[in-house]
């Protein structure tokens, strides 16, 4: 129990710690243009968001709950209007109505009130808590499932391994391949590797987490080279996360082939791993 | 001591709530409390059949005793179940009240309703220092939320089950029925699951719904006292909508049972 409620109370308060505003980098080749469907007439925003990570998401004039968005421009020019959405001059705080209607990558359609005129953007902030992403919420299922005990989700192999590695079995040790990695690993690199690689019990989940400061290696600026199919050659350091898949797929044979699944918080968190 | 009374107005936009405070002997100790009970005449309409009207009580902690609690219950009549929801708050950054084990959010209020009643319970917070010994509301476990004759119904309640054990000196709870669970698909947090459970949208006045169960925007999410306030319809639109839509499955459903899960043991 005082472990699920840890856990659980560790969620809420992420996400009672969401960013309630998040400055969205704008690119300059924004455009205004008049809309109209049927009756309603609108004007329409064309903008890119520079970076994926803060790109504008999808509002909804039936969601009352949807995030607000500000706009800062030097000029103050923006006219006044509420919707679920909101575009706001920051500087002078005066909002006009304007909601995302849809997304397309970094691409958003913003709809504004006919008439709405301004002549820059410096940038446009988001302002209200984002949605639950799906980790988060099936984490939220599970936790009400292992409250109701529909879910043991203590005897969880892999729970187990992560929350309780003190009482896992010891697993046999692999020593990295000979030659699989190109550039030196320092001490504490090489333990990292040699746990990945370690072969775990029958019938048992091994789970390393590794965890290091920026610049420490962990993953980013990955060197490799395969030299047993030399497939790949990187320039740059050496990293924790290239060298294990590295040494996993010089140990890899017909009769045994080993595999490395790849899973991130995001499609470019994956996207950049698999480059590297 | 006389229950507190403290009126909830609704604004001609809808969805924001604000404190007005009626005359009554306790009035400062309310207003600290920063906690409403509802005018009648300004409760924002939720369901189409039945009018938003119920009285409220506010207590501290220390203050639930079985006598207040006896009261309350007496308002469900014969029927077993009881609303609930809850607000929390986090204490600010470098406040001594903050604990660095769980972040610093802790449970302020958790709320009972029954069809006629709620009763506000707050936590204790800045009213005690931290070290102090917290009350323990022996009638509160024995008379609710370990009396397994009553169904206590609400959305999101494992964040009461988690909030009583955390910050309630561990109590545990083992009537406690999450209504999300009666509907498990999609996303629980969508208005139209909250929409569904409350018996859909033809049975309700969406945009108070919306109003009453939807995220805060930017500026709300500091209030407390409208959290608070919403807290106390949430609770009561739960038992409204478990009493007359939800009966038969309760006595199937999963319970949440805190008493069935070891405290510390690894199985």
């Amino acid at each position: 129990m005082r472990l699920i409620s840890k856990i659980h109370r560790d969620a809420a308060s992420l996400d009672w710690r969401k960013p309630k505003s998040v400055k969205n980098d704008i690119a300059n080749d924004w455009k205004l243009t008049s809309a109209k469907v049927g009756t309603d007439e609108y004007e329409l925003l064309l903008v890119t968001s520079n970076r994926f990570a803060t790109r504008l998401r999808k509002g909804s004039v039936d969601e009352p709950d949807g995030q607000i968005i500000h706009v800062e421009d030097e000029n103050g020019q923006i006219t006044e209007g509420k919707l679920s959405s909101f575009i706001y001059m920051q500087s002078h705080l005066v909002p006009i109505a304007g909601v995302v209607l849809k997304t397309e990558g970094k691409v958003a359609k913003i709809r504004l009130p006919k008439g709405s005129q301004f002549s820059s953007i410096a940038s446009i902030s988001t302002v209200g808590k984002d949605s639950l992403t799906w980790s988060e919420r099936h984490k939220e299922k599970f936790l009400v499932l292992a409250l109701e005990k529909k879910l043991k989700i203590t005897t969880l192999k892999s729970f187990r391994a992560i929350w309780f590695p003190s009482v896992r079995a010891t697993a046999r040790p692999r020593a990295i391949p000979e030659g699989a990695i190109s550039k030196p690993l320092n001490n504490s690199q090489k333990q990292a590797v040699l746990a990945v690689l370690r072969e775990p019990l029958a019938r048992d989940v091994d789970v390393q987490i590794i965890v290091g400061p920026p610049g420490s290696g962990v993953w980013i600026a990955v060197t490799l080279r395969l030299t047993s199919h030399n497939l790949h050659s990187f320039s740059g350091k050496t990293s924790v996360i290239g060298a294990s898949v590295q040494a996993i797929t010089a140990i890899s044979t017909s009769e045994k082939p080993r595999f490395v699944w790849l899973a991130a918080q995001s499609n470019v968190a994956v996207k950049n791993i698999a480059r590297k | 001591m006389p229950s507190l009374e403290l009126c909830l107005t609704l604004p001609e936009d809808s969805g924001i709530y604000f404190l007005l405070a009626q005359d009554h002997p306790l009035i400062a100790h309310s207003l600290t409390m920063a906690m409403p009970v509802i005018d009648p005449e300004a409760r924002p309409a939720i369901f189409v059949d039945h009018k938003t009207s119920f009285t409220v009580t506010n207590l501290y902690a220390r203050e639930v005793n079985e006598d207040r609690l006896a009261l309350f219950l007496q308002s469900r009549g014969e029927s077993p179940i009881l609303g609930c929801s809850t607000t929390f708050w986090e204490p600010a950054e470098h406040s001594q009240f903050r604990r660095k084990e769980d972040g610093g959010l802790r449970l302020h209020t958790i709320t009972f309703a029954t069809t006629k009643k709620v009763l506000h319970i707050r936590m204790p917070g800045l009213e005690l220092e931290p070290a102090a010994p917290r009350p323990t509301m022996e009638a509160l476990k024995q008379l609710v939320v370990l009396n397994n004759d009553l169904f206590v119904v609400g959305v999101h309640i494992d964040h009461a089950a988690v909030g009583l054990f955390l910050d309630a000196c561990e109590m545990q709870v083992s009537n406690f029925i999450d209504m999300h669970s009666l509907n498990n698909k999609g996303d629980r947090r969508a208005l139209s699951a909250y929409q569904w459970l409350l018996g859909g949208k033809a049975a309700l006045h969406t945009p108070a719904i919306n109003a009453i169960f939807g995220e805060l925007s930017h500026d709300e999410m500091v209030d407390l006292d409208r959290e608070v306030a919403r807290s106390a319809l949430r609770a009561w639109a739960c038992c409204i909508a478990a009493t007359h839509g939800l009966a038969g499955v309760l006595t199937n459903a999963a319970r949440i049972d805190t008493t069935a899960l070891a405290l510390n043991v690894i199985h």
